[in-house]
């Protein structure tokens, strides 16, 4: 299918186009010159007045695997009121709002303009159960990161100092398990956990290796380098959720570089705000993010993405930080679940609301936005709300809005509690970004902390055409006084177009068609390669109760795989 | 007050599905002329249809601005294939004159439902004030919370008064208000109960008092296990629920420990002289 967009107002932060008339022209998938679509045959869209960007990209969501489904099973209270019946054929049934049915997933993320979103964390073993969820996500593409902070393997080739046979073996296991990049979560924390240890802090031993969460992080991170990992490491810092934690986040952030090898960043620190306290207790609980922003700008090395506080809202907390989930249960006293643990990871899942009028939700809410405001290069700090621990990514637009106007953050203040507000840098900070830095925190930054920005993230030739278009005028619309417009534009696309098909025509799904998955092969020098994988081999039959060759995922059980291969900086 | 306006509701055809008729309140129908409501939406399965298409209604041309002088009266074969009867209603009456579906009453704010037969699962559900009275029997879950919502969030004020049998889990989740059961109930009476009163006046299952926090349930008959986190308090020779008065000794338990609560069951001593016989030793108290 041929398609011409008209006269619409482009925003392209990797090419450069700030809001320029262009014509864009799309064939077979891919973005064309559009002197090169015949108009009478195509279909052409007339974007006069409106704002075209390519599609969004989500660095960090939970959309799929084991501890997703448990998540679903726990509230069923977020079914009740909040089923829409399908249309068949061309839409299915959706349900659920916190934690949507896997249908919802692709809609709602295509009806915002979204075509990419990242699952940040699976355990290993349970990747396959990831991969059958993911496949059934309609429309956006997706990719998985795999749990290796605990793995049984690793820690033993990181006690004893081995790293390149530490890179072989993720390697091996990023291609077993057809993830694409390396997520640690409270490093070391859910051996501790095994011993019944709540958190551990990132110079304390992990219990059974001689290590600490810090030895943990920069051999990872070195292994990721050495690996040529076209995403850097992504850390979920220890002692999240405590009051304090943010020292721990900034010593975090300058291990990046003591390992850093490539051009790219080497660390990326993910839902900052929940390790973003300051203080030594709930009752003083200050913010963080002035800090942790100053650190974000002399520190080349990092990124962060916000897991931004969405207020009045329920959530569902689910992480691989399972301690932490056991502490959060006994301050709650509600439900709890919690799984894994004999998966070298562990999750658990606790139900929460996040309060408008409580002091400590608002010191939440108020970190995410000072760090993203404070931030000097919007290329490294991207807007998530860790969907669905702070959030459900439904309400993005209402995060944009909230960056966009200091009316928007004035207003949604007043409803929360003045005590935490006032005292937090938040109402002195004047920033108000425009529709360019919002496509660059969306759009571009994304592609390229993910390693894809050569053909997702933005709308030059040869770009897989994954494009938004929103009802929006830029040269008419002030978001800073009218956000509430912007919202309403930025919650339902006026088109989102998908691998070269429409799929979302005023707000509505109008087809299902299925996304790709992305996963990483490595290739390593082959001695080093076999001499890994007999360790590897002999271990697996000591610790598993499967075999090596089941454990492995092949190509054939993916929907549609996409490869991506690179030479590493082994051997 | 004058003359209460009286509808009359009756089935003009035999209904195969589930029908949702919880636009069929005494709210709706305030103030509205025959037509309009005759024009209100019911679901009969998935489609939408119109009152008229499933009831022939009879009553006043317009009904009053005034809630509480509607009465809404359904007859038929087929009342037990209604849902969600009275959501949310806010005043007046409903008389069923037959059985009902389930979540009779579900969210009703005020007023009274009369249930004349037999009474589904769910009946006054998350109900905040109001009375329901049913003459036959009703299912599990009566005046309970939804599962996996938070303690507490069931019935908050109100009656619910049942002249038969009642299923399991009656009141669970329950914040305040009573029920009373004039026959026997099933497992689970009161589980995670945050308040208000339940009483049984035959016979009930086990687990009465499941992770009671607060709140009272009252076991006149039979009862086939009292729950091991209960403590023992004391024997009392006799009791009142809501004006029904018992001329017999009750034995009072505290619990449930496992949620720290500081609910109350007392449970008839002559009905379960067997399984009460050991805490009276403990009580050392004679009759």
């Amino acid at each position: 299918m041929e398609i011409l967009i008209k006269n619409g107002y482009v925003f392209d932060p990797l090419n450069n186009v700030k809001g320029e008339v262009m014509d864009i022209g799309v064939k077979d998938g891919k973005i064309v010159e559009a002197s090169k679509i015949n108009e009478k045959e195509a279909y052409v869209i007339d974007a006069k007045g409106m704002t075209v960007m390519a599609g969004g990209i989500d660095v960090h969501s939970h959309i799929a695997g084991p501890k997703v489904n448990v998540g679903r099973l726990i509230v069923p209270e977020d079914h009740y009121m909040t089923n829409i019946p399908g249309k068949l054929p061309y839409r299915r049934a959706q349900t659920g709002k916190a934690v949507p049915n896997v249908f919802k997933f692709g809609y709602a993320y295509a009806e915002m303009g979204f075509t990419f979103v990242a699952e940040p964390a699976t355990p290993p073993i349970k990747s396959r159960h990831t991969h059958e969820e993911m496949d059934a996500i309609p429309i956006i593409d997706k990719m998985a990161f795999v749990l290796v902070d605990s793995n049984w393997l690793a820690l033993d080739y990181i006690e004893a100092g081995e790293t390149e046979k530490l890179a072989a073996f993720f390697a091996w296991l990023l291609d077993a398990t057809k993830c694409y990049a390396l997520k640690l979560v409270d490093p070391g924390s859910d051996v501790g956990w095994l011993y019944g240890k709540l958190s551990l802090d990132l110079d304390e031993q992990v219990p059974g290796y001689n290590v600490t969460p810090r030895d943990i992080i920069t051999e990872v991170g070195k292994a990721a380098e050495l690996l040529n990992l076209p995403h850097q490491i992504h850390v979920h810092c220890n002692k999240l959720g405590y009051p304090g934690n943010a020292t721990i986040t900034l010593e975090t952030m300058k291990l990046a570089s003591k390992y850093s090898m490539l051009e790219r960043p080497s660390l990326h620190i993910t839902h900052v705000q929940f390790t973003g306290y300051m203080g030594d207790s709930w009752m003083n609980l200050k913010s963080g993010g002035e800090e942790i922003a100053k650190e974000l700008n002399r520190n080349k090395e990092a990124t962060l993405d916000l897991g931004q506080v969405i207020p009045g809202f329920s959530a569902v907390t689910m992480t691989g930080d399972a301690p932490f989930e056991y502490v959060l249960y006994h301050m709650m006293k509600g439900k709890w679940s919690f799984a894994d643990v004999e998966a070298e990871t562990a999750a658990g899942i606790v139900p929460y609301k996040y309060k408008k009028k409580n002091y400590v939700n608002t010191i939440q809410w108020v970190i995410g936005l000072e760090v993203l405001l404070l931030a000097d290069d919007l290329w490294r700090v991207f807007v998530t709300t860790d969907h669905p621990n702070a959030g459900p990514f439904t309400a993005y637009p209402k995060v944009y809005s909230w960056l966009m106007s200091k009316k928007a953050r004035e207003e949604t203040a007043s409803q929360m509690s003045s005590r935490a507000y006032n005292k937090s840098a938040l109402p002195a900070i004047d920033r108000e970004l425009d529709i360019y830095d919002i496509a660059i925190i969306t759009r571009a930054a994304p592609a390229k902390l993910l390693g894809i920005q050569d053909r997702k993230g933005h709308l030059g030739v040869g770009a897989d055409a994954d494009i938004a278009i929103y009802d929006i005028d830029p040269t008419k619309l002030d978001p800073a006084n009218d956000y509430k417009v912007f919202v309403k534009a930025f919650r339902r696309a006026k088109y989102t177009i998908k691998g070269g098909e429409i799929v979302v025509k005023d707000g509505e799904v109008v087809k299902t068609i299925y996304g790709s998955t992305f996963y990483v092969k490595p290739s390593v020098p082959s001695d080093l390669y076999d001499a890994t994988m007999k360790e590897v081999k002999k271990k697996f039959k000591e610790y598993y109760s499967v075999t090596i060759s089941n454990y492995y995922i092949h190509e054939s059980e993916l929907k549609s795989p996409i490869k991506v291969e690179f030479s590493t900086r082994l051997g | 007050m004058g003359e209460k306006a009286v509808y009359k509701l009756t089935f003009k055809k035999k209904v195969q599905v589930p029908i949702d008729v919880r636009r069929i309140t005494p709210d709706l129908f305030a103030g509205k002329d025959i037509n309009k409501i005759l024009g209100l939406e019911v679901r009969e399965g998935r489609e939408k249809v119109k009152l008229s298409e499933i009831f022939d209604v009879e009553g006043p041309s317009t009904a009053p601005n005034d809630v509480n002088m509607i009465e809404i009266h359904i007859a038929g074969e087929d009342t037990y294939k209604t849902r969600f009867l009275g959501f949310k209603m806010s005043g007046g009456t409903i008389i069923v004159e037959g059985d009902t579906g389930p979540l009779t009453g579900y969210k009703m704010k005020n007023g009274t439902i009369i249930v004349r037969g037999n009474a589904r699962s769910w009946l006054g559900a998350k109900m905040q004030n109001g009375t329901i009275e049913v003459f036959g029997n009703a299912g599990d879950f009566v005046g309970a919370k939804l599962m996996g919502e938070a303690l507490g969030s069931g019935m908050k004020k109100g009656m619910i008064i049942i002249h038969g049998n009642a299923g399991s889990n009656v009141g669970a989740g329950k914040a305040g208000g009573s029920i009373i059961i004039e026959g026997d109930a099933g497992n689970c009476v009161g589980a995670y109960m945050t308040g208000g009163s339940i009483l049984v006046m035959g016979n009930c299952g086990k687990f009465a008092g499941l992770r009671i926090t607060r709140g009272r349930v009252v076991v006149g008959g039979k009862i086939d296990g009292i729950l091991p986190s209960f403590y023992v308090d004391s024997i009392i020779p006799s009791t009142k629920v809501k004006g029904y008065k018992f001329e017999k000794p009750f034995v009072v338990f505290i619990g449930d420990a496992v949620a720290n609560g500081m609910g109350m069951l007392q449970v008839s001593y002559e009905d379960n002289k067997e399984i009460l016989e050991y805490y009276k030793k403990l009580l050392e108290v004679e009759l």
